[in-house]
Protein backbone atom coordinates (compact mmCIF):
# COMPACT_ATOMS: atom_id res chain seq x y z
CA UNK A 1 0.00 0.00 0.00
CA UNK A 2 3.06 2.27 0.08
CA UNK A 3 2.49 2.59 -3.64
CA UNK A 4 -0.52 4.72 -2.82
CA UNK A 5 1.79 7.44 -1.54
CA UNK A 6 2.70 8.25 -5.13
CA UNK A 7 -0.93 8.75 -6.04
CA UNK A 8 -2.09 10.66 -2.98
CA UNK A 9 -1.07 14.19 -4.06
CA UNK A 10 -2.83 13.71 -7.39
CA UNK A 11 -5.93 12.23 -5.77
CA UNK A 12 -6.13 15.14 -3.34
CA UNK A 13 -5.61 17.64 -6.15
CA UNK A 14 -8.20 16.05 -8.41
CA UNK A 15 -10.77 15.98 -5.62
CA UNK A 16 -10.19 19.66 -4.85
CA UNK A 17 -9.95 20.90 -8.44
CA UNK A 18 -12.26 18.57 -10.36
CA UNK A 19 -14.59 16.58 -8.09
CA UNK A 20 -15.72 19.33 -5.68
CA UNK A 21 -16.17 22.02 -8.36
CA UNK A 22 -18.12 19.53 -10.44
CA UNK A 23 -20.28 18.79 -7.44
CA UNK A 24 -21.16 22.46 -7.37
CA UNK A 25 -21.82 22.56 -11.09
CA UNK A 26 -24.10 19.53 -11.01
CA UNK A 27 -25.94 21.03 -8.05
CA UNK A 28 -26.38 24.38 -9.81
CA UNK A 29 -27.70 22.67 -12.91
CA UNK A 30 -30.79 21.83 -10.84
CA UNK A 31 -31.27 25.38 -9.58
CA UNK A 32 -32.31 28.84 -10.73
CA UNK A 33 -29.09 30.71 -10.14
CA UNK A 34 -28.31 33.97 -11.89
CA UNK A 35 -25.72 36.46 -10.65
CA UNK A 36 -27.35 39.26 -12.64
CA UNK A 37 -30.85 38.56 -11.31
CA UNK A 38 -30.71 38.43 -7.49
CA UNK A 39 -34.14 36.83 -7.19
CA UNK A 40 -32.65 33.65 -8.71
CA UNK A 41 -30.27 32.79 -5.93
CA UNK A 42 -30.08 29.04 -6.20
CA UNK A 43 -33.65 27.79 -5.65
CA UNK A 44 -34.06 24.11 -6.48
CA UNK A 45 -36.09 23.78 -9.69
CA UNK A 46 -35.61 20.12 -10.49
CA UNK A 47 -35.07 19.33 -14.15
CA UNK A 48 -36.25 22.75 -15.36
CA UNK A 49 -32.82 23.72 -16.82
CA UNK A 50 -32.59 20.40 -18.63
CA UNK A 51 -36.08 20.84 -20.03
CA UNK A 52 -35.18 24.37 -21.14
CA UNK A 53 -31.98 23.05 -22.70
CA UNK A 54 -33.74 20.38 -24.75
CA UNK A 55 -36.42 22.79 -25.94
CA UNK A 56 -34.13 25.68 -26.80
CA UNK A 57 -33.72 26.18 -30.58
CA UNK A 58 -30.46 28.10 -30.05
CA UNK A 59 -28.92 24.95 -28.52
CA UNK A 60 -29.73 22.79 -31.50
CA UNK A 61 -28.60 25.45 -33.95
CA UNK A 62 -25.37 25.80 -32.01
CA UNK A 63 -24.89 22.02 -31.83
CA UNK A 64 -25.40 21.69 -35.57
CA UNK A 65 -22.97 24.54 -36.19
CA UNK A 66 -20.40 22.94 -33.87
CA UNK A 67 -20.64 19.54 -35.55
CA UNK A 68 -20.50 21.12 -39.02
CA UNK A 69 -17.45 23.14 -37.96
CA UNK A 70 -15.72 20.05 -36.56
CA UNK A 71 -16.52 17.94 -39.60
CA UNK A 72 -15.39 20.55 -42.15
CA UNK A 73 -12.24 21.56 -40.30
CA UNK A 74 -11.08 18.03 -39.51
CA UNK A 75 -11.76 16.62 -42.98
CA UNK A 76 -9.98 19.46 -44.78
CA UNK A 77 -7.10 19.24 -42.32
CA UNK A 78 -6.87 15.51 -42.91
CA UNK A 79 -6.78 15.78 -46.72
CA UNK A 80 -4.18 18.57 -46.71
CA UNK A 81 -2.31 16.90 -43.88
CA UNK A 82 -2.02 13.60 -45.74
CA UNK A 83 -0.93 15.40 -48.92
CA UNK A 84 1.68 17.34 -46.99
CA UNK A 85 2.93 14.26 -45.16
CA UNK A 86 3.36 12.36 -48.43
CA UNK A 87 5.23 15.30 -50.01
CA UNK A 88 7.55 15.37 -47.03
CA UNK A 89 7.99 11.59 -46.91
CA UNK A 90 11.45 11.71 -48.41
CA UNK A 91 14.82 12.00 -46.79
CA UNK A 92 16.42 15.33 -47.61
CA UNK A 93 18.92 17.58 -45.96
CA UNK A 94 16.79 20.47 -44.65
CA UNK A 95 13.85 18.26 -43.67
CA UNK A 96 13.95 18.78 -39.91
CA UNK A 97 14.61 22.48 -40.38
CA UNK A 98 11.60 22.86 -42.69
CA UNK A 99 9.35 20.69 -40.51
CA UNK A 100 10.15 22.73 -37.43
CA UNK A 101 8.98 25.84 -39.26
CA UNK A 102 5.87 24.21 -40.71
CA UNK A 103 4.69 23.32 -37.19
CA UNK A 104 4.72 26.97 -36.02
CA UNK A 105 0.97 27.69 -36.52
CA UNK A 106 0.01 24.71 -34.33
CA UNK A 107 2.19 25.96 -31.51
CA UNK A 108 0.93 29.55 -31.52
CA UNK A 109 -1.83 30.47 -29.12
CA UNK A 110 -5.26 30.54 -30.77
CA UNK A 111 -5.37 34.18 -29.72
CA UNK A 112 -2.23 35.01 -31.73
CA UNK A 113 -3.59 33.05 -34.67
CA UNK A 114 -6.90 34.92 -34.52
CA UNK A 115 -5.11 38.23 -34.21
CA UNK A 116 -2.85 37.50 -37.17
CA UNK A 117 -5.85 36.77 -39.38
CA UNK A 118 -7.97 39.58 -38.03
CA UNK A 119 -5.17 41.95 -38.95
CA UNK A 120 -4.47 40.45 -42.39
CA UNK A 121 -8.17 40.45 -43.33
CA UNK A 122 -9.06 43.81 -41.79
CA UNK A 123 -11.32 45.95 -44.00
CA UNK A 124 -9.46 48.71 -45.93
CA UNK A 125 -5.98 48.04 -44.56
CA UNK A 126 -5.65 44.25 -44.32
CA UNK A 127 -2.61 43.15 -46.30
CA UNK A 128 -4.14 39.85 -47.45
CA UNK A 129 -7.56 41.38 -48.06
CA UNK A 130 -5.89 43.80 -50.47
CA UNK A 131 -4.43 40.94 -52.52
CA UNK A 132 -7.65 38.90 -52.30
CA UNK A 133 -9.51 41.89 -53.72
CA UNK A 134 -6.89 42.32 -56.45
CA UNK A 135 -7.30 38.66 -57.38
CA UNK A 136 -11.07 39.10 -57.41
CA UNK A 137 -11.69 36.54 -54.65
CA UNK A 138 -13.46 39.16 -52.52
CA UNK A 139 -15.43 42.03 -54.00
CA UNK A 140 -13.54 44.93 -52.51
CA UNK A 141 -11.25 45.90 -49.67
CA UNK A 142 -14.27 47.34 -47.85
CA UNK A 143 -15.57 43.87 -47.15
CA UNK A 144 -15.89 42.91 -43.51
CA UNK A 145 -15.12 39.21 -43.78
CA UNK A 146 -16.00 38.56 -40.14
CA UNK A 147 -19.16 40.65 -40.16
CA UNK A 148 -20.76 38.76 -43.05
CA UNK A 149 -22.61 35.62 -41.94
CA UNK A 150 -21.44 33.15 -44.62
CA UNK A 151 -17.84 34.29 -44.95
CA UNK A 152 -17.35 34.58 -41.18
CA UNK A 153 -18.08 30.89 -40.57
CA UNK A 154 -16.04 29.51 -43.45
CA UNK A 155 -13.16 31.86 -42.74
CA UNK A 156 -13.11 30.56 -39.16
CA UNK A 157 -12.93 27.03 -40.56
CA UNK A 158 -10.05 28.01 -42.87
CA UNK A 159 -8.18 29.66 -40.01
CA UNK A 160 -8.59 26.47 -37.98
CA UNK A 161 -7.26 24.54 -40.99
CA UNK A 162 -4.27 26.88 -41.18
CA UNK A 163 -3.53 26.38 -37.52
CA UNK A 164 -3.92 22.61 -37.24
CA UNK A 165 -2.98 21.08 -40.62
CA UNK A 166 0.73 21.30 -39.65
CA UNK A 167 0.10 19.03 -36.67
CA UNK A 168 -1.65 16.47 -38.88
CA UNK A 169 1.22 16.66 -41.38
CA UNK A 170 3.69 15.95 -38.59
CA UNK A 171 1.69 13.08 -37.09
CA UNK A 172 1.10 11.39 -40.44
CA UNK A 173 4.70 12.00 -41.56
CA UNK A 174 5.87 10.27 -38.37
CA UNK A 175 3.47 7.41 -39.18
CA UNK A 176 4.75 7.10 -42.75
CA UNK A 177 8.39 6.95 -41.65
CA UNK A 178 7.67 4.12 -39.22
CA UNK A 179 5.93 1.88 -41.80
CA UNK A 180 7.74 -1.40 -42.60
CA UNK A 181 9.68 -1.40 -45.90
CA UNK A 182 8.94 -4.98 -47.08
CA UNK A 183 5.32 -4.55 -48.27
CA UNK A 184 6.40 -1.64 -50.49
CA UNK A 185 9.28 -3.61 -51.98
CA UNK A 186 6.98 -6.58 -52.62
CA UNK A 187 4.43 -4.35 -54.32
CA UNK A 188 7.15 -2.81 -56.52
CA UNK A 189 8.36 -6.28 -57.51
CA UNK A 190 4.79 -7.15 -58.45
CA UNK A 191 4.77 -4.09 -60.72
CA UNK A 192 2.12 -2.08 -58.87
CA UNK A 193 1.65 1.55 -59.90
CA UNK A 194 2.23 4.41 -57.46
CA UNK A 195 -1.50 4.92 -57.06
CA UNK A 196 -2.11 1.22 -56.41
CA UNK A 197 0.65 1.16 -53.81
CA UNK A 198 -0.87 4.20 -52.11
CA UNK A 199 -4.36 2.73 -52.07
CA UNK A 200 -3.56 -0.90 -51.24
CA UNK A 201 -0.39 -0.67 -49.16
CA UNK A 202 0.17 2.79 -47.68
CA UNK A 203 -3.36 3.62 -46.58
CA UNK A 204 -4.16 0.29 -44.87
CA UNK A 205 -0.82 0.28 -43.05
CA UNK A 206 -1.26 3.90 -42.00
CA UNK A 207 -4.81 3.37 -40.76
CA UNK A 208 -4.10 3.31 -37.00
CA UNK A 209 -2.09 6.55 -37.24
CA UNK A 210 -4.83 8.15 -39.33
CA UNK A 211 -7.47 7.16 -36.78
CA UNK A 212 -5.34 8.58 -34.02
CA UNK A 213 -4.73 11.87 -35.83
CA UNK A 214 -8.40 12.36 -36.71
CA UNK A 215 -9.79 11.51 -33.30
CA UNK A 216 -7.15 13.59 -31.62
CA UNK A 217 -8.13 16.56 -33.76
CA UNK A 218 -11.83 15.91 -33.14
CA UNK A 219 -11.31 16.24 -29.42
CA UNK A 220 -9.17 19.37 -29.69
CA UNK A 221 -11.51 20.98 -32.22
CA UNK A 222 -14.30 20.57 -29.66
CA UNK A 223 -12.29 22.91 -27.42
CA UNK A 224 -12.32 25.71 -30.03
CA UNK A 225 -13.25 28.95 -28.35
CA UNK A 226 -10.48 31.55 -28.35
CA UNK A 227 -10.46 32.19 -32.09
CA UNK A 228 -14.22 32.61 -32.24
CA UNK A 229 -14.12 34.89 -29.20
CA UNK A 230 -11.58 37.21 -30.78
CA UNK A 231 -12.82 37.15 -34.36
CA UNK A 232 -16.62 37.13 -34.23
CA UNK A 233 -17.81 36.71 -30.62
CA UNK A 234 -20.29 34.21 -32.11
CA UNK A 235 -21.71 36.71 -34.58
CA UNK A 236 -22.87 38.18 -36.82
CA UNK A 237 -26.14 37.32 -35.11
CA UNK A 238 -25.45 33.76 -34.03
CA UNK A 239 -23.84 32.68 -37.30
CA UNK A 240 -20.66 31.41 -35.62
CA UNK A 241 -21.96 30.68 -32.13
CA UNK A 242 -20.49 27.25 -31.52
CA UNK A 243 -21.39 25.47 -28.26
CA UNK A 244 -18.42 26.76 -26.26
CA UNK A 245 -19.29 30.32 -27.24
CA UNK A 246 -22.94 29.76 -26.35
CA UNK A 247 -21.95 28.33 -22.99
CA UNK A 248 -19.63 31.29 -22.37
CA UNK A 249 -22.38 33.77 -23.28
CA UNK A 250 -24.93 32.18 -20.96
CA UNK A 251 -22.48 31.85 -18.06
CA UNK A 252 -20.37 34.98 -18.23
CA UNK A 253 -22.41 37.51 -20.22
CA UNK A 254 -25.87 36.60 -18.92
CA UNK A 255 -24.43 35.25 -15.65
CA UNK A 256 -27.02 32.44 -15.71
CA UNK A 257 -25.04 29.83 -13.80
CA UNK A 258 -27.98 27.46 -13.40
CA UNK A 259 -28.76 26.99 -17.07
CA UNK A 260 -25.09 27.53 -17.92
CA UNK A 261 -24.08 24.56 -15.78
CA UNK A 262 -26.45 22.34 -17.73
CA UNK A 263 -24.87 23.40 -21.03
CA UNK A 264 -21.33 22.93 -19.75
CA UNK A 265 -22.21 19.42 -18.56
CA UNK A 266 -23.58 18.63 -22.00
CA UNK A 267 -20.37 19.81 -23.74
CA UNK A 268 -18.40 17.65 -21.35
CA UNK A 269 -20.52 14.68 -22.19
CA UNK A 270 -19.69 15.09 -25.90
CA UNK A 271 -15.97 15.51 -25.15
CA UNK A 272 -15.93 12.40 -22.96
CA UNK A 273 -17.65 10.27 -25.56
CA UNK A 274 -15.03 11.36 -28.11
CA UNK A 275 -12.25 10.60 -25.61
CA UNK A 276 -13.42 7.05 -25.05
CA UNK A 277 -13.28 6.56 -28.81
CA UNK A 278 -9.77 8.05 -28.89
CA UNK A 279 -8.67 5.63 -26.21
CA UNK A 280 -9.85 2.68 -28.26
CA UNK A 281 -7.90 4.04 -31.24
CA UNK A 282 -4.77 4.49 -29.11
CA UNK A 283 -4.97 0.89 -27.98
CA UNK A 284 -5.25 -0.33 -31.55
CA UNK A 285 -2.19 1.78 -32.46
CA UNK A 286 -0.21 0.21 -29.64
CA UNK A 287 -1.23 -3.32 -30.53
CA UNK A 288 -0.60 -2.75 -34.25
CA UNK B 1 20.06 7.55 -49.69
CA UNK B 2 18.97 10.03 -52.30
CA UNK B 3 19.16 13.46 -50.71
CA UNK B 4 18.04 15.50 -53.72
CA UNK B 5 14.42 16.33 -54.33
CA UNK B 6 12.62 16.26 -57.64
CA UNK B 7 11.50 19.68 -58.86
CA UNK B 8 7.73 19.22 -58.30
CA UNK B 9 8.26 17.80 -54.83
CA UNK B 10 10.68 20.55 -53.86
CA UNK B 11 8.25 23.13 -55.15
CA UNK B 12 5.37 21.51 -53.24
CA UNK B 13 7.35 21.53 -50.01
CA UNK B 14 8.25 25.19 -50.46
CA UNK B 15 4.58 25.98 -51.08
CA UNK B 16 3.54 24.26 -47.85
CA UNK B 17 6.24 26.11 -45.97
CA UNK B 18 5.05 29.41 -47.47
CA UNK B 19 1.39 28.79 -46.61
CA UNK B 20 2.20 28.17 -42.98
CA UNK B 21 4.76 30.87 -42.30
CA UNK B 22 3.93 33.79 -44.64
CA UNK B 23 0.94 35.03 -42.57
CA UNK B 24 3.06 35.08 -39.44
CA UNK B 25 6.01 36.72 -41.19
CA UNK B 26 3.71 39.35 -42.71
CA UNK B 27 2.51 40.35 -39.25
CA UNK B 28 6.11 40.33 -38.01
CA UNK B 29 7.07 42.70 -40.85
CA UNK B 30 4.04 44.89 -40.16
CA UNK B 31 5.02 45.31 -36.52
CA UNK B 32 8.23 46.96 -37.77
CA UNK B 33 6.57 49.34 -40.24
CA UNK B 34 6.55 53.08 -39.60
CA UNK B 35 3.05 54.55 -39.19
CA UNK B 36 2.65 55.88 -42.74
CA UNK B 37 3.63 52.52 -44.26
CA UNK B 38 1.28 50.58 -41.98
CA UNK B 39 -1.86 52.36 -43.08
CA UNK B 40 -1.17 52.72 -46.76
CA UNK B 41 -4.13 51.44 -48.79
CA UNK B 42 -1.68 49.49 -50.96
CA UNK B 43 0.64 47.28 -48.90
CA UNK B 44 4.16 48.74 -48.63
CA UNK B 45 7.05 46.30 -48.54
CA UNK B 46 10.03 48.67 -48.61
CA UNK B 47 10.53 50.79 -45.51
CA UNK B 48 12.98 51.53 -42.76
CA UNK B 49 12.06 49.19 -39.88
CA UNK B 50 11.28 50.81 -36.55
CA UNK B 51 11.01 49.29 -33.08
CA UNK B 52 8.86 52.08 -31.67
CA UNK B 53 5.70 49.97 -31.24
CA UNK B 54 7.62 47.47 -29.17
CA UNK B 55 8.96 50.29 -27.02
CA UNK B 56 5.55 51.99 -26.74
CA UNK B 57 3.58 48.95 -25.67
CA UNK B 58 6.14 47.18 -23.50
CA UNK B 59 7.93 50.03 -21.75
CA UNK B 60 5.81 53.14 -22.05
CA UNK B 61 2.47 51.44 -21.43
CA UNK B 62 4.10 49.00 -19.04
CA UNK B 63 2.79 45.83 -20.70
CA UNK B 64 6.01 44.04 -19.80
CA UNK B 65 4.26 43.18 -16.54
CA UNK B 66 1.80 40.95 -18.41
CA UNK B 67 4.78 39.09 -19.81
CA UNK B 68 5.89 38.61 -16.21
CA UNK B 69 2.36 37.42 -15.28
CA UNK B 70 2.35 34.90 -18.13
CA UNK B 71 5.83 33.77 -17.15
CA UNK B 72 5.00 33.37 -13.46
CA UNK B 73 1.83 31.44 -14.28
CA UNK B 74 3.56 29.14 -16.75
CA UNK B 75 6.51 28.39 -14.44
CA UNK B 76 4.16 27.88 -11.48
CA UNK B 77 2.03 25.50 -13.55
CA UNK B 78 5.15 23.65 -14.65
CA UNK B 79 6.31 23.05 -11.06
CA UNK B 80 2.91 22.20 -9.59
CA UNK B 81 1.93 19.84 -12.39
CA UNK B 82 5.33 18.12 -12.22
CA UNK B 83 5.17 17.77 -8.44
CA UNK B 84 1.75 16.13 -8.64
CA UNK B 85 2.03 14.38 -12.00
CA UNK B 86 5.47 12.75 -11.94
CA UNK B 87 4.77 10.41 -8.98
CA UNK B 88 1.60 9.27 -10.74
CA UNK B 89 3.47 8.72 -14.01
CA UNK B 90 6.02 6.67 -12.10
CA UNK B 91 3.35 4.59 -10.36
CA UNK B 92 1.59 3.99 -13.69
CA UNK B 93 4.79 2.84 -15.38
CA UNK B 94 6.03 0.58 -12.55
CA UNK B 95 3.19 -0.68 -10.37
CA UNK B 96 0.15 -2.79 -10.98
CA UNK B 97 -2.69 -1.96 -8.65
CA UNK B 98 -6.42 -2.15 -8.29
CA UNK B 99 -8.29 0.54 -10.23
CA UNK B 100 -5.30 1.53 -12.36
CA UNK B 101 -7.17 1.54 -15.64
CA UNK B 102 -10.07 3.54 -14.21
CA UNK B 103 -7.73 6.07 -12.68
CA UNK B 104 -5.86 6.41 -15.95
CA UNK B 105 -9.08 6.95 -17.84
CA UNK B 106 -10.12 9.62 -15.37
CA UNK B 107 -6.79 11.43 -15.81
CA UNK B 108 -7.19 11.31 -19.58
CA UNK B 109 -10.73 12.64 -19.33
CA UNK B 110 -9.55 15.65 -17.34
CA UNK B 111 -7.21 16.71 -20.11
CA UNK B 112 -9.75 16.17 -22.85
CA UNK B 113 -12.34 18.34 -21.10
CA UNK B 114 -12.94 21.69 -22.80
CA UNK B 115 -11.22 24.49 -20.83
CA UNK B 116 -14.56 25.88 -19.72
CA UNK B 117 -15.29 22.47 -18.21
CA UNK B 118 -12.36 23.04 -15.82
CA UNK B 119 -12.42 26.80 -15.40
CA UNK B 120 -16.14 27.32 -14.92
CA UNK B 121 -16.68 24.90 -11.99
CA UNK B 122 -13.47 26.20 -10.43
CA UNK B 123 -14.88 29.70 -10.59
CA UNK B 124 -17.60 28.71 -8.09
CA UNK B 125 -15.04 27.44 -5.59
CA UNK B 126 -12.45 30.18 -6.16
CA UNK B 127 -15.06 32.91 -5.84
CA UNK B 128 -15.88 31.62 -2.36
CA UNK B 129 -12.30 31.32 -1.10
CA UNK B 130 -10.99 34.46 -2.79
CA UNK B 131 -8.74 32.89 -5.40
CA UNK B 132 -10.31 34.61 -8.42
CA UNK B 133 -7.85 37.17 -9.77
CA UNK B 134 -4.74 35.62 -8.22
CA UNK B 135 -1.73 33.96 -9.80
CA UNK B 136 -2.13 30.90 -7.61
CA UNK B 137 -5.75 30.42 -8.72
CA UNK B 138 -4.78 30.42 -12.37
CA UNK B 139 -1.80 28.16 -11.69
CA UNK B 140 -4.15 25.64 -10.05
CA UNK B 141 -6.54 25.79 -13.02
CA UNK B 142 -3.69 25.38 -15.53
CA UNK B 143 -2.34 22.47 -13.52
CA UNK B 144 -5.78 20.88 -13.72
CA UNK B 145 -5.76 21.34 -17.49
CA UNK B 146 -2.20 19.99 -17.95
CA UNK B 147 -1.97 17.26 -15.31
CA UNK B 148 -3.15 14.60 -17.75
CA UNK B 149 -0.53 15.63 -20.28
CA UNK B 150 2.26 15.38 -17.68
CA UNK B 151 1.11 11.98 -16.42
CA UNK B 152 0.60 10.39 -19.83
CA UNK B 153 3.67 11.75 -21.63
CA UNK B 154 6.07 11.23 -18.73
CA UNK B 155 4.69 7.73 -18.25
CA UNK B 156 5.34 6.98 -21.91
CA UNK B 157 8.98 8.01 -21.44
CA UNK B 158 9.36 6.13 -18.13
CA UNK B 159 7.93 2.94 -19.59
CA UNK B 160 10.79 3.06 -22.07
CA UNK B 161 13.35 2.75 -19.26
CA UNK B 162 14.26 -0.93 -18.81
CA UNK B 163 12.95 -2.57 -15.63
CA UNK B 164 16.38 -4.14 -15.01
CA UNK B 165 17.47 -0.70 -13.82
CA UNK B 166 14.93 -0.93 -11.02
CA UNK B 167 15.87 -4.46 -10.09
CA UNK B 168 19.56 -3.60 -9.85
CA UNK B 169 18.75 -0.66 -7.58
CA UNK B 170 16.32 -2.75 -5.54
CA UNK B 171 19.07 -5.30 -4.81
CA UNK B 172 21.19 -2.46 -3.48
CA UNK B 173 18.33 -1.74 -1.09
CA UNK B 174 16.88 1.41 -2.63
CA UNK B 175 13.26 2.28 -1.82
CA UNK B 176 10.73 3.31 -4.43
CA UNK B 177 11.22 7.02 -3.79
CA UNK B 178 15.03 6.85 -3.90
CA UNK B 179 14.72 4.88 -7.10
CA UNK B 180 12.50 7.50 -8.67
CA UNK B 181 14.78 10.39 -7.73
CA UNK B 182 18.18 8.75 -8.26
CA UNK B 183 17.57 6.40 -11.18
CA UNK B 184 14.38 7.04 -13.11
CA UNK B 185 14.28 10.85 -13.22
CA UNK B 186 17.82 11.28 -14.58
CA UNK B 187 17.12 8.65 -17.25
CA UNK B 188 13.80 10.25 -18.17
CA UNK B 189 15.38 13.70 -18.49
CA UNK B 190 14.77 14.23 -22.24
CA UNK B 191 11.12 13.32 -21.72
CA UNK B 192 10.84 15.61 -18.71
CA UNK B 193 12.33 18.52 -20.66
CA UNK B 194 9.95 17.95 -23.58
CA UNK B 195 6.92 17.65 -21.29
CA UNK B 196 7.96 20.70 -19.30
CA UNK B 197 8.29 22.77 -22.44
CA UNK B 198 4.83 21.70 -23.61
CA UNK B 199 3.25 22.50 -20.25
CA UNK B 200 4.94 25.90 -20.33
CA UNK B 201 3.66 26.59 -23.85
CA UNK B 202 0.10 25.42 -23.09
CA UNK B 203 -0.09 27.54 -19.96
CA UNK B 204 1.45 30.51 -21.79
CA UNK B 205 -1.13 30.17 -24.59
CA UNK B 206 -4.18 29.33 -22.49
CA UNK B 207 -7.04 31.77 -22.81
CA UNK B 208 -10.39 30.75 -21.34
CA UNK B 209 -9.37 29.87 -17.80
CA UNK B 210 -7.28 33.04 -17.68
CA UNK B 211 -10.21 35.06 -18.99
CA UNK B 212 -12.57 33.70 -16.34
CA UNK B 213 -10.17 33.52 -13.40
CA UNK B 214 -8.05 36.68 -13.67
CA UNK B 215 -8.69 40.34 -14.07
CA UNK B 216 -6.78 43.57 -14.50
CA UNK B 217 -3.35 43.48 -12.99
CA UNK B 218 -3.10 39.69 -12.91
CA UNK B 219 -4.06 39.03 -16.53
CA UNK B 220 -1.82 37.05 -18.84
CA UNK B 221 -0.81 37.99 -22.39
CA UNK B 222 -3.64 36.17 -24.23
CA UNK B 223 -6.14 38.22 -22.21
CA UNK B 224 -4.63 41.66 -22.71
CA UNK B 225 -4.02 41.28 -26.46
CA UNK B 226 -7.72 41.05 -27.50
CA UNK B 227 -8.55 43.82 -25.01
CA UNK B 228 -6.38 46.18 -27.06
CA UNK B 229 -8.73 45.84 -30.02
CA UNK B 230 -11.41 48.49 -29.71
CA UNK B 231 -14.08 49.89 -31.95
CA UNK B 232 -12.84 53.43 -31.52
CA UNK B 233 -9.45 52.85 -33.03
CA UNK B 234 -7.00 50.03 -32.54
CA UNK B 235 -3.29 50.81 -32.37
CA UNK B 236 -2.38 47.96 -34.67
CA UNK B 237 1.31 48.68 -34.48
CA UNK B 238 1.31 48.04 -30.75
CA UNK B 239 -1.07 45.08 -30.99
CA UNK B 240 1.03 43.29 -33.60
CA UNK B 241 4.20 44.06 -31.65
CA UNK B 242 2.75 42.55 -28.47
CA UNK B 243 1.44 39.56 -30.42
CA UNK B 244 4.89 38.89 -31.90
CA UNK B 245 6.54 39.23 -28.48
CA UNK B 246 4.07 36.70 -27.06
CA UNK B 247 4.89 34.16 -29.77
CA UNK B 248 8.70 34.28 -29.60
CA UNK B 249 9.18 32.02 -26.54
CA UNK B 250 6.71 29.53 -27.96
CA UNK B 251 8.47 29.25 -31.31
CA UNK B 252 11.95 29.04 -29.80
CA UNK B 253 10.86 26.35 -27.30
CA UNK B 254 8.95 24.33 -29.89
CA UNK B 255 11.97 24.20 -32.21
CA UNK B 256 14.17 23.30 -29.22
CA UNK B 257 12.13 20.17 -28.37
CA UNK B 258 11.06 19.40 -31.94
CA UNK B 259 12.30 15.80 -31.69
CA UNK B 260 9.78 14.96 -28.96
CA UNK B 261 7.02 17.28 -30.09
CA UNK B 262 4.76 14.68 -31.71
CA UNK B 263 5.06 12.31 -28.78
CA UNK B 264 4.07 15.10 -26.43
CA UNK B 265 1.25 16.46 -28.56
CA UNK B 266 -0.33 13.01 -28.95
CA UNK B 267 -0.09 12.33 -25.21
CA UNK B 268 2.58 9.70 -25.69
CA UNK B 269 0.54 7.60 -28.11
CA UNK B 270 2.91 8.17 -31.03
CA UNK B 271 6.70 8.00 -30.70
Amino acid sequence: MRKLVFLLPAIGFLIAVIIIPYGYMIKYSFTAYNLALPRFSGQFIGLENYRKFLGEPAVWKSLKLTLWFCFLAVSVEFVFGLGGAILLNKDFRAKRFIMSFIIIPSMLSPISVALIWRFLLMPHFGTFLYYLARLGIVESVDMGIFSTAGSAFYTLVLIDVWQWTPLIILILAAGLVSLPKEPFEAALVDGASALQIFKNVTLPLLKPTIALAILFRLITVLKTFDKVYLLTKGGPGSATEILNMYSYRINFIRWDFGYGSTITLFILFIAFTATILLLKAMESVKSA
Amino acid sequence: MNKRLSLPRGFGILLILAIFIVPYVTVLITSLKPMEAMFATKPVWMFRPVLEYYFDILIQKGYYRFIINSFVTAIGTLFLSFAIGIPVAYAFSRFRFFGLRKFKLFILLTCMAPPLGIAFPLYFVFAQIGLVGTHIGLIIAHTGINLGLVVLVVESFMSGIPKEMDEAAMIEGAGALTMLVKIILPLAKPGLVATGVLVFIFSWNEFLAALVLTHGGNSTLPIVIPALITHTGTLWGQVTALCIVSTIPVIVLAIFIFKHLIRGLTFGALK
